[in-house]
């Protein structure tokens, strides 16, 4: 059985479609500025990538007075993604189209509500805008999905494992169609976290720069239509790409730090390749998880060497995180988006803020302008606090 | 698919009526309730005052290595985890050195650990928060912990995916050992009761309100005004069968049929329909099945929506299947209920008894289905089907057999 892509949305901060996103990432543009959508006074960290232009249309969301913002996000790339695969216009089962979102923090700007001990302000609905299956009830409204429908927390490998779980769904006879995707809005609660985790930069996500010196979060949605391709087929969908990899694990090591030289994230690679019967030589890209952290770099490079060998000096990395930030439950869908993008434009877009290469992250990456190069496979790597890994693999479709 | 056969070798549910699948198989068959006033927190001031509490229960005993702080979701998952281990006569240096999977779900996670870390923000401001808190915080704490404390370097996923997040679990499960990526995997979920998704449960209108003393959780009666919360934890060991073979496992029971669908938006489908009848669909004998295990909790709508789909797939075979909803001694656990509804249908096909509907009086008119009102009733057991639907629409549905 084949899985093809056939329709992509990203909401981030340097795009809310997915044209403008993947133009603004390869001309090497920033989304990170200062926050604006809550008030950072006490806090040591002040910038990061923000959604500030985004209209829900009202066909979206008839009762858009109660959409949470991050559920907006999931909405609108949902939208996108949809009308691009065309499945609307289409006669398709409906039982056999399914949803697999993910999310870090759901719906949280509601649930920061009902976590304030002093808030007077929380309504019935509250708990259930929270919740973080609710965002998957509307997306499955917007094509009456009504086949599986789930979502996963993975902390920051989740949109990668939403594509993966979607994978393994329909290759178990379950849908043959499924729209994943991930989604996480900036909240006060994930920023007092997150500060708190030492893991932010007050300057730029330099990702594998010699003077890295952390990440910075951003908010966003990225939503991929994965399908069987003799139903994309029948049905004359577009085909962008054909996924063809995928695997998730955990390190099983530790909460907050990298596994020793990046055991797991190798270890997840290499069954993303196994599990697509894939030789690591037709890798020619990897969209790397790339934080900007000063561990999570080193890690990421050396399990790279460990599952590529020889091989990884011809690689080409990049990290789209200097330019979007770190979307944290929609990073792994959007990096998705934008290696398959990479494939159909033979670009890897750039790296962006590198000035000094780090002898410890020596791979071949495009530093600070986009890279022209003909790609046939590319993996797309990602982590997440706990310990989650998840790698997904894409294919030119010919 | 492949001719794989997945079955269930080990379960570990930490409940309200006890910890340990004999306990709480022992309790259920005796409708001896969970259900008490609540005790861990105020409800002062509330509509609801009731719920299916886990007492008496110190996590030192279920860890292997000491624990500087643990969320109460994640103290009842470490239980569970060390209680299904023990119950499958697995080692722990086995299934450390054997890529062993994991597979949770729970609707809301650490929300606990949340409003605490959350409380320091608003009250003190951002220098003020204890860092040692926020990883406690995360969706998928409990299940990495786990990981950590038992090198479970397999296939890992934590569903959030409300009410049916565990069966979530033991589905991907079931899948992932089909599809031949695993040979063994933990499965399950966990939902610990706080203060904070108390006060939200009960504003949401969905529990039962006290009036004047009357809190009751009544699956399918008439009467029925909302459930009432539960806190729980259940993980099963899932394992390819001649995995199980060949380690001289004790299998409980077999899975034979999954369903997963959800409700049409446009209201032409039904998800629990589709699900039960996909689930019913590897059956190859035409009898229906002996027993179904009901997410049904109490709740007007919720209760009937259900009971219509049953009926739907029953048809004019409905007199030949027992219904039964243990949420009314159980409380509805939410992330936690399929898995803990697994574990009570192995008890029943085990032991040939089918547990009580407590607090089900009267059927709804127009429910014609068999319940199992106020009494355990014995018979043959084969064949169970356990139902999971979550209030958002998504359905899932499984086939046990002996």
């Amino acid at each position: 059985m084949k899985l093809v892509i056939t329709g992509m949305g990203v909401v981030s901060p340097i795009g809310t479609d997915t044209g403008t996103f993947w133009n603004a990432l390869c001309a090497g543009k920033s989304g990170i500025s200062d926050i604006t959508g809550f008030d950072t006074e006490g806090f040591v960290f002040t910038k990061g990538g923000e959604i500030t232009d985004l209209h829900l249309p009202d066909e979206l969301a008839p009762e858009k007075d109660n959409i949470d913002p991050a559920t907006a996000m999931m909405l609108t790339a949902a939208h996108e993604a949809l009308t691009d695969s065309h499945l609307q216009e289409t006669n398709f089962d409906h039982n056999t189209a399914g949803v697999v979102l993910s999310t870090n923090f759901g719906g949280i700007l509601t649930g920061e509500r009902l976590l304030n001990p002093d808030s007077t302000d929380t309504t019935p609905s509250n708990l259930a805008e929270y919740s973080y299956i609710h965002a998957a009830d509307h997306v499955a409204a917007l094509a009456d999905m009504s086949g599986p429908r789930t979502v996963l927390s993975m902390s920051c490998s989740s949109g990668s494992t939403a594509i993966a779980h979607a994978a393994n769904l329909i290759c178990a006879g379950r849908a043959k169609i499924i729209l994943a995707g991930g989604y996480d809005s900036l909240s006060r609660f994930a920023w007092s976290g997150l500060s708190a985790l030492r893991t932010m930069t007050k300057d730029a996500i330099r990702p594998f720069d010699k003077n890295r010196n952390g990440t910075l979060f951003s908010e966003g949605a990225g939503a991929l239509i994965i399908e069987e391709l003799e139903h994309a087929e029948k049905r004359g969908a577009p085909v962008y790409a054909e996924l063809t990899g995928w695997a998730f694990n955990n390190n099983a090591y530790h909460m907050t730090a990298p596994s020793k030289e990046g055991a797991g994230s190798a270890e997840v690679m290499k069954s993303a390749l196994a599990c697509g019967d894939i030789n690591p030589n037709s890798i020619d890209h990897i969209n790397t998880h790339g934080t900007g952290t000063k561990y999570n770099d080193i890690t990421e490079t050396q399990a790279i060497k460990t599952v590529f060998g020889k091989h990884a000096e011809h690689l080409v990395i990049t990290s789209n995180k200097s330019e979007t930030g770190h979307m944290m439950g929609a990073a792994g869908a959007v990096e998705a988006i934008a290696s398959i993008q990479s494939i159909r434009n033979g670009v890897v877009p750039p790296t962006i803020n590198y000035n000094e290469p780090d002898p410890d992250c020596d791979l071949d990456c495009a530093v600070n302008n986009k890279r022209e190069m003909n790609i046939q496979s590319v993996l797309s790597n990602s982590a997440g606090i706990g310990g989650c890994n998840a790698a997904v693999i894409f294919k030119r479709y010919e | 698919m492949n001719k794989k056969r997945i079955v269930i070798t080990g379960a570990g549910p930490v409940t309200a009526i006890g910890c340990g699948r004999e306990t709480f198989n022992k309790a259920l068959v005796k409708g001896h309730t969970g259900i008490s006033p609540v005790s861990l927190f105020e409800t002062e001031g509330l509509n609801s005052h009731m719920a299916a509490e886990i007492t008496n229960f110190d996590v030192e005993e279920y860890l292997e290595t000491p624990k500087a702080y643990l969320d109460r979701s994640s103290e009842l998952a470490f239980a569970a985890i060390s209680l299904a281990m023990e119950d499958a006569n697995l080692d722990p240096e086995y299934i450390a050195s054997s890529n062993t999977g994991l597979l949770l779900g729970s609707a809301f996670g650490s929300m606990g650990t949340m409003s605490l870390f959350f409380s320091d923000f608003i009250r003190k401001g951002a220098r003020f928060v204890k860092p040692i808190l926020f990883p406690h915080t995360y969706a998928n704490t409990a299940i990495s912990l786990l990981a950590i404390e038992y090198n479970l370097t397999g296939v890992h996923l934590n569903f959030s995916s409300g009410f049916i997040a565990s069966a979530d679990a033991v589905l991907a499960g079931y899948d992932l050992i089909k599809l031949g990526r695993t040979n063994l995997v933990f499965a399950g979920g966990y939902e610990s009761l706080t203060d904070t998704l108390f006060h939200a449960c009960d504003q949401s209108g969905m529990l039962s309100p006290c009036d004047n003393g009357n809190e009751c959780c009544a699956p399918f009666d008439r009467d029925r005004n909302g459930t009432i919360p539960g806190e729980a934890a259940a993980i099963i060991v899932l394992e390819e069968l001649e995995h199980a073979r060949a380690r001289d496992a004790y299998i409980y029971g077999e899975i034979t049929g999954c369903g997963t669908a959800s409700n049409s938006h446009k209201k032409t489908s039904n998800g629990l329909t589709t699900a039960m009848k996909q689930a019913l669909q590897s059956r190859a004998s035409r009898k229906p099945v002996d027993c179904i295990f009901a997410a049904a909790n109490g709740s007007p709508g919720y209760d009937e929506s259900e009971a219509r789909a049953i009926m739907s797939v029953l048809q004019d075979k409905s007199d030949d299947t027992y219904v039964t909803a243990t949420k009314s001694i159980t409380g509805e656990t939410m992330g936690a209920g399929a898995v803990l509804q697994i574990i009570s249908a192995l008890g029943a096909l085990e032991s040939g008894l089918i547990p009580p509907t407590t607090n089900l009086t009267t059927p709804q008119d127009g429910l014609d289905l068999n319940f199992v009102q106020n009494k355990v009733i014995k018979r043959d057991i084969h064949s169970v089907l356990i139902n999971s639907m979550d209030p958002g629409g998504a359905a899932i549905s499984f086939l046990l057999t002996r």
